[in-house]
């Protein structure tokens, strides 16, 4: 009985695995060149990344991370506020194997709380988009529209028990 | 000569600020005659060097003003500014030490959008200078000792740029004063509207792109214990290098105005680099 339950845990552990390859951040709030490049600079200075490709014309930077480096997304969202502006939008590409998520619930991904809204239950793998919902990871209005759908109070705190909680839609 | 300047040459400069206030283009906020509520990045320190020269009206003769300065981004919200000044004003020979200065803002309201913002700040400014009081228009980069405060807001919608800001300035100087019978001056309101557009390059496709940005400005002050004030246009060009580095030139015109005043025209040209990242 002891061998069937860790095997069921070991089952879990592995089954709920995941890798956060890049991301595609936005930043609002510029339209010049130098501001895009305060923002290039800034995220180039956070250890967990390898690359940052950006596109001037539509605010836009496509993020490279490093493989199996602990992934932090509101260090992302700072720098760009350091650099003076604020993140419109953050898609995350990450790898599943076979990840069970239900809306409106939480689940531990390579060792992050995310927590899915807007979402059908399913079971993800291989590559897919996500798109961090939190506060100031998306216009006020769109984090209003996402705050009704959920009566989770992490999603007003960002946090449980203690723990930051990634809110997060597909 | 005069008259031909002032018919022509403001015809040509209203409607070039008409041009502005319509065009809807790429817009910039990097003002050379006054600051935008936005601040410089974080952790950045930007070097500036800066000159402004004049025709002094009292011998004719060409005067400069020599202004490096130094520029702190504290935090997202708050910057510091310090900065000094040489020049040959105020009826001196050769170029001398006049003045020292620190500049703070703080941007307390921000909304951000993609392409879009609308942002306040509130900043305040103290000046020493050794210069005598005499004229009216009072400054804080070099003519007078003072305080300043004031509150700028900038939006930027659909890639135009526009700010407007007002400021209290206060004179400090109590004994070194210059009396050539004129009402000295010791508080004022300063007014600015400045807008900005952005020529060159049409498409972005990396840092290295030299941009082009032209900028229109308004700049008024009106004393508030005598009455003494004008209105200045002044129109700018400004280039970008590598996305860090800014060269301006741009020149200021009095429309309008009955304050004592060293000169109605003036030019200003700066040099200066972004360090981003320089700052633990």
């Amino acid at each position: 009985m002891k061998k069937f339950f860790f095997f069921i845990c070991l089952l879990v552990a592995v089954s709920a695995s995941a890798q956060f390859k890049s991301a595609t951040l936005q930043a609002s709030g510029l339209t010049c060149a130098m501001c895009s490049n305060a923002i290039n600079k800034s995220l180039k200075t956070l250890s967990f990344i390898t690359s940052v490709e950006s596109d001037i014309k539509t605010s836009s930077f496509i993020i490279n991370f490093k493989e199996g480096a602990d992934i932090n997304f509101d260090q992302l969202r700072k720098k760009v506020e350091d650099a003076g502006f604020s993140v419109a939008k953050l898609q995350v590409v990450a790898n599943f194997n076979n990840v069970s998520v239900q809306n409106d619930q939480p689940v531990t991904v390579a060792g992050k709380q995310l927590y899915f809204l807007s979402v059908k239950n399913q079971q993800l793998s291989g590559e897919k988009v996500i798109t961090i919902v939190d506060k100031n990871f998306l216009p006020a209005k769109e984090y209003k529209k996402y705050a009704g759908q959920t009566k989770a109070e992490s999603f007003k705190t960002g946090e449980a028990n203690g723990v930051r909680v990634y809110h997060v839609t597909i | 000569m005069a008259s031909l300047f002032s018919n022509d040459m403001y015809r040509f400069l209203f409607v070039s600020s008409l041009l502005l206030i319509c065009s809807i283009a790429n817009g910039q906020e990097l003002y050379i005659f006054s600051n935008p509520a936005s601040n410089i990045p974080a952790k950045t320190i930007v070097a500036k060097a800066g000159m402004k020269t004049m025709r002094s009206y009292h011998n004719n003769e060409r005067e400069y003003r020599f202004m490096p300065e130094l520029q702190l981004g504290l935090t997202k919200n708050w910057m510091l500014t310090g900065g000094v000044s040489f020049s040959n004003m105020f009826f001196q020979s050769k170029q001398q030490f006049e003045s020292a200065r620190l500049y703070t803002k703080y941007r307390f309201y921000s909304n951000d959008e993609v392409h879009k913002h609308f942002r306040a700040a509130v900043y305040a400014s103290g000046a020493w200078s050794n210069n005598p009081l005499v004229y009216q228009e009072l400054n804080l980069e070099g003519d007078n000792s003072g305080v300043q405060l004031g509150v700028v807001a900038t939006q930027l919608v659909n890639k135009f740029a526009a700010s407007a800001g007002v400021a209290y300035v206060r004179q400090l100087e109590k004994a070194d004063k210059l009396d050539l019978g004129i009402p000295f001056s010791n508080q004022a309101l300063q007014y600015n509207l400045s807008m900005g557009y952005l020529l060159f390059p049409h498409k972005y496709e990396n840092y290295k792109q030299t941009n082009l940005n032209l900028y229109c400005e308004f700049l008024a002050q009106q004393s508030t214990d005598i009455k003494a004030g004008f209105i200045d246009i002044a129109p700018a060009i400004q280039l970008i290098f590598n996305s860090s580095t800014r060269f301006n030139v741009g020149a200021r015109y009095q429309l309008t105005g009955d304050a004592h005043r060293m000169a109605e025209r003036s030019v200003f040209i700066s040099l200066e680099h972004y360090f981003l990242n320089a700052l633990k």
